[in-house]
């Protein structure tokens, strides 16, 4: 294990695109919440109480950069069978799943440290370039600090939640065994059921959100009940987009050595 | 013990039976030509030698066992499968060393597989701008990397030029010379003249020959005289009124089966039909392959 473990860090460290998905989900998800941050007002708080979720908007790049790491993932064996060289990995290794587990370990490791960088980088500068624009407590709202129990829920599982994305998108591409297929596969699941829950009545369309990985799994952001938000507890939903990744992940080691090569 | 045994193999898919009752043994040492025409199965073969394909019902084992049985699988049996299989964006040197990471073989094997096949020079450019024949040399460093004892190589002369035909040839030679068996396929037998001591041919996924190379060649007619005058037509008759089957190939020029060389001299000298030309012509195994396969 510990040498398929090494084989593939090394895959993934000598392709450049590696460094460039990870390098865009990064760019990405920290300049487009700066941008969100930069361009929110607030007209004050309502006599209801203040109700932007500062935490959850800080975070927001997390949309966009989720499909630079949905490249990430599915490239790591995608690429493999476009290529052929999937067949030279399994004479090279035959115990198939190890391999799998292998490629797992090593993007997830990877998107876990990008993540948790993106992430905490996004809430520094966002929630900073927000409460520059009127978000802080002159009129009401809640001054978080990165060290902040709910805080660091949401950070840290905005980078869990990566991670989940990624072997979920891994799953996908070893199940397909086609990149283009998988990436699109992929960005439907997370996307398609946003938009069908704006058109379903709401007690479907609640359910679809809950047991979708994009709409369930980022409830971990929420600081704030808004009456849209997704109605699930944030670390369930978390464990919903998780149970996504196993699931594929697992159907993927059940299938890839069943499979001919 | 027999190197590579394959007993039995069969491979269906779906309504395709590509791979047919194939019974062969190659013993250790041996450079085996796995010939047949494209489609004939010969890939399939490989992958379920190689344990990347599930055979339907049979077995087969390369150095005794299957390969997904084998301990350290890469220190005893290499492959070349295909020239892709290769990251375009991963340097030659990058490939082998994930490649001898991931067989438990020292990464620094990569260095020497890249000098024994002349890409010590490309080692650190990126495989996306090799030619084929820098890859094919790619894939033989590949299979080197754990100095196995039995190669499979799956067309390794495939699309490349006469210079890389002539090294591909001298290479497979050395490493036999070095003891090791060397099965390789192709679908072109005169790539595998010279190279090859024994022949497995198969076609539509049955066995239609296992033999040696010799006893092959020696199955063929090899009478055939080519012979060039300009009294072609009283020639034929000549000829043909001693027993021989003669074909015009164009203009003055006639190809004779069933006479020998001699033979056909004297009897154009008897007849004053002066010849220009008198070749006998052995038989190649590329005629005896075409004969077969037909």
């Amino acid at each position: 294990m510990r040498r398929a473990l090494r084989a593939e860090w090394t895959k993934l460290r000598t392709v450049h695109s590696t460094g460039w998905s990870l390098g865009l989900a990064l760019v990405l998800m920290v300049l487009l919440s700066a941008l969100g941050g930069a361009e929110s007002e607030t007209s004050g708080c309502p006599a209801s109480g203040c109700d932007s979720d500062i935490v959850a908007n800080s975070l927001g790049g997390v949309y966009f950069g989720q499909f630079a790491v949905i490249a990430l993932g599915v490239m790591a064996i995608g690429s493999e069978y476009g290529t052929g060289l999937i067949r030279v990995t399994f004479v090279a290794e035959p115990r198939r799943r190890i391999v799998v587990i292998a490629k797992a370990l090593a993007v997830g490791g990877a998107v876990l440290v990008v993540g948790v960088l993106a992430s905490a980088l996004m809430f520094q500068i966002a929630s900073s370039l927000l409460a520059g624009n009127g978000f802080n407590a002159d009129i009401g709202y809640p001054e978080w600090s990165l060290t902040d129990p709910e805080v660091l829920r949401a950070v840290g599982g905005t980078a869990v939640y990566l991670v989940a994305i990624a072997l979920l998108s891994l799953g996908v591409a070893a199940l397909l065994r086609h990149t283009a297929a998988a990436i699109s596969c992929v960005t439907a699941l997370l996307v398609v059921p946003v938009f069908a829950a704006s058109l379903l009545p709401e007690h479907i369309s609640d359910r679809v959100l809950q047991i979708s990985p994009m709409t369930a799994g980022l409830a971990i952001q929420r600081t704030v009940e808004l009456p849209d938000s997704v109605p699930i507890d944030p670390w369930v939903g978390l464990g919903v987009a998780c149970l996504w990744a196993l699931a594929a992940l697992a159907a993927a080691l059940w299938l890839v050595a069943r499979r001919d090569a | 013990m027999a190197a590579i045994s394959v007993q039995g193999l069969t491979k269906r898919f779906g309504d395709v039976l590509a791979v047919d009752q194939l019974n062969f043994e190659i013993d250790q040492g041996t450079v085996a030509g796995f010939l047949g025409p494209n489609g004939a199965g010969k890939t399939t073969t490989l992958r379920m030698l190689l344990g990347l394909v599930a055979p339907t019902s049979g077995t087969a084992t390369v150095a005794g066992r299957p390969y997904r049985e084998l301990p350290d699988p890469a220190r005893r049996v290499g492959a070349v499968l295909e020239a892709s299989g290769l990251h375009p964006g991963r340097s030659a040197r990058d490939h082998l060393r994930v490649l001898a990471v991931a067989a438990g073989i020292d990464p620094g094997r990569a260095d020497q597989a890249l000098e024994l096949t002349g890409l010590a020079a490309a080692g650190r450019r990126r495989v996306g701008g090799f030619s084929l024949g820098m890859r094919q040399r790619l894939g033989l460093a590949a299979a080197l990397l754990g100095d196995p004892g039995v190669l499979l190589l799956d067309e390794p002369v495939n699309g490349l030029d006469p210079e890389g035909i002539r090294w591909i040839r001298g290479f497979l030679r050395a490493l036999a010379a070095e003891g090791r068996t060397v099965l390789v396929s192709s679908h072109l037998m005169s790539e595998l003249e010279g190279t090859a001591d024994h022949l497995i041919v198969i076609r539509n996924g049955k066995l239609i020959a296992d033999a040696p190379v010799g006893e092959l060649l020696a199955t063929a007619d090899n009478s055939r005289v080519a012979v060039r005058t300009h009294r072609a037509g009283p020639l034929m008759t000549v000829l043909a009124d001693a027993g021989a089957r003669v074909e015009s190939a164009g203009d003055d020029r006639l190809t004779v089966t069933g006479l020998e060389a001699e033979r056909i001299a004297d009897l154009a000298a008897l007849e004053g039909i002066p010849l220009y030309e008198l070749t006998p012509a052995r038989a190649s195994l590329e005629d005896v392959f075409l004969e077969m396969t037909r």
